[in-house]
């Protein structure tokens, strides 16, 4: 029983870390909260339900599809509505949270009007499971599995060993030292807005299944978005890797242990006990050990 | 009289509706060392962000090579062969040494010319060779500084624009960090630095300009002004 609940949390964990991962990133290079995050979620979601049920488009040509029609709706979102507020002030951090605020309610109403209030979604994209004796996990969740773990990865490497990623980290830390070096401050943000949509279309594709969609599902990625990020340090990608799996594994103990419904409120409850010894979140934490480790 | 490689004339800064710089004319000449010193709040940051394009509120003319560049965005002058240390260090605390000065050769194309820039800088700077690994926050403000410098060296660039950047160190780190720049000029490089530190700005600068409440009000080549009456009252306490 105890096995199976770290396995089950283990393995939404990591789809809460694509979650953290794609939220923290814009915080970490424009120092904004996107408020919208879990509206591009939505969509994913909206998209994936339209091709995979209605089109009957298989899941290996929805998923990158989404991927790919998300990065173009954050890319283009960061281009028509932020930059122009940046290039109107220098303080723009405050007005560009509340455009993203305001991009969610409007997208809300978009997904109500047209889609309908209604709960869409389908019941499973892969059927059957694996019994391994101490431990049953169905097909379904060992795709999710493969497919964050396989994002994870990919998207580390691109931060770390990519001159893309290079630009992004250098961003991050200094705008005027990035700016001298011949880095283009506006493309750096329009590229990683498309990043950050196309990370996040992933669960939203992948959960479908779990969460089904309407015009809020929104709300729940980005709960979890803010959970992950603050848990894991404010724009620290490796950090936000280890908090989604956190949250995961103390949502699903939760859920076995105390109530299905005190679920969140545990989850979120252990979140602020971190916080209270680690106001900083984790992931500082985990850059000291590395360096640590490196230096020995 | 050589052509200049830089040359700002009639330059007007603003914040919001205050000015802060009237009227700066400043020449910089190929091989030359030249110093801007003032006392604090005289307007020397803020003519270097302007110069860069990191201060906007500005007007005027500031030519790199002939090349009017006022309305260029800062990420471009570093291609046209103008480099510049902010007064902050524009260094990246969280990276390692090593991706400090790789992304301080964010501009250069070819891997092969990265490769041999940062085989030049860890020659210049050996100190940095050893540190490749550590986090730049994790360095002396000596060794921030060198590598500021070395980041700002990566690209080789024709004018090297520094600003302060003897300001918190301790004064035998500054005697080295003053070889370092004689080093760079003797490399090629043209340099135009900042300086309160005036014996160090009169000792390793060819040319001297005095700024004072934004506007310059004294030039001369770095022997002339140490002669100067009002340099000597102002500045050097005799």
């Amino acid at each position: 029983m105890f096995l199976q609940q770290l396995v089950n949390g283990l393995i939404i964990g990591t789809m809460y870390s694509v979650v953290g991962v794609g939220f923290t990133l814009i915080f970490g290079i424009m120092r904004i909260l996107n408020f919208a995050y879990g509206e591009f979620y939505m969509l994913a979601s909206y998209g994936a339900f339209l091709a995979y049920s209605e089109l009957n488009l298989p899941l290996w040509v929805v998923l990158p599809s989404m991927m790919m029609v998300l990065f173009g709706i954050g890319a283009l979102t960061e281009k028509s509505l932020l930059k122009p507020v940046r290039q109107r002030t220098l303080d723009w951090s405050v007005p560009i949270i509340m455009v993203t605020l305001g991009l969610q309610i409007v997208l809300q109403n978009l997904a109500l009007i047209i889609g309908g209030g209604t709960f869409r979604g389908v019941t499973t994209y892969l059927k059957g499971s694996l019994d391994l004796g101490w431990v049953v996990v169905s097909y379904e969740r060992l795709l999710i599995l493969g497919v964050s773990v396989i994002l994870l990865i990919v998207t580390y490497l691109l931060i770390q060993r990519t001159k893309f990623g290079l630009s992004m980290l250098a961003v991050s830390q200094s705008r005027d030292g990035a700016l001298l070096s011949g880095i283009n401050l506006q493309r750096v943000y329009t590229l990683s807005f498309g990043l950050s949509a196309a990370l996040v279309a992933v669960p939203g594709v992948m959960l479908m299944p779990l969460l089904y969609v309407y015009p809020t599902v929104g709300q729940v990625p980005i709960m979890k978005a803010f959970a992950v990020t603050l848990l894991g340090g404010m724009g620290n990608v490796e950090g936000a890797i280890l908090g989604g799996i956190l949250l995961g594994i103390s949502e699903t103990m939760a859920s076995a242990y105390v109530s299905p419904l005190m679920k969140d409120g545990v989850a979120f409850a252990f979140m602020i006990l971190i916080l209270i010894f680690y106001p900083a979140g984790i992931g500082p934490y985990l850059q000291q050990m590395h360096q640590k480790v490196v230096h020995r | 009289m050589t052509e200049f490689l830089l040359k700002i004339s009639h330059l007007h800064a603003f914040y919001g509706d205050l000015q802060v710089l009237w009227e700066i004319n400043v020449e910089v000449y190929p091989h030359e060392v030249v110093a801007i010193i003032g006392s604090n709040g005289a307007g020397k940051t803020t003519l270097l962000r302007s110069i860069a394009g990191l201060h906007r509120q500005r007007h005027g003319s500031i030519q790199f090579q002939k090349e009017e560049i006022i309305h260029l965005p800062p990420h471009r002058l570093i291609y046209l062969g103008l480099a510049e240390v902010p007064d902050e260090r524009g260094i990246f605390p969280d990276l390692s040494v090593e991706k400090n000065l790789l992304a301080g050769a964010f501009s250069l194309k070819s891997a092969k010319a990265v490769e041999s820039a940062l085989v030049w800088i860890y020659k210049m700077f050996p100190i940095l060779q050893e540190r490749k690994y550590f986090l730049a926050r994790s360095l002396s403000g000596g060794e921030q500084q060198m590598l500021a410098l070395g980041k700002g060296m990566m690209t080789k660039p024709k004018l090297l624009i520094l600003d302060e950047p003897s300001s918190g160190l301790a004064p035998v780190m500054v005697a080295r960090l003053m070889e370092y720049i004689k080093r760079i000029h003797e490399e090629g490089t043209t340099v135009l630095l900042v300086e309160q530190n005036i014996y160090h700005a009169l000792r390793i600068a060819h040319r001297v300009y005095v700024m004072e409440n934004g506007r310059m009000v004294l030039e001369g080549s770095s022997e002339e002004l140490f002669r100067n009456e009002r340099v000597k009252k102002a500045y050097l306490g005799r």
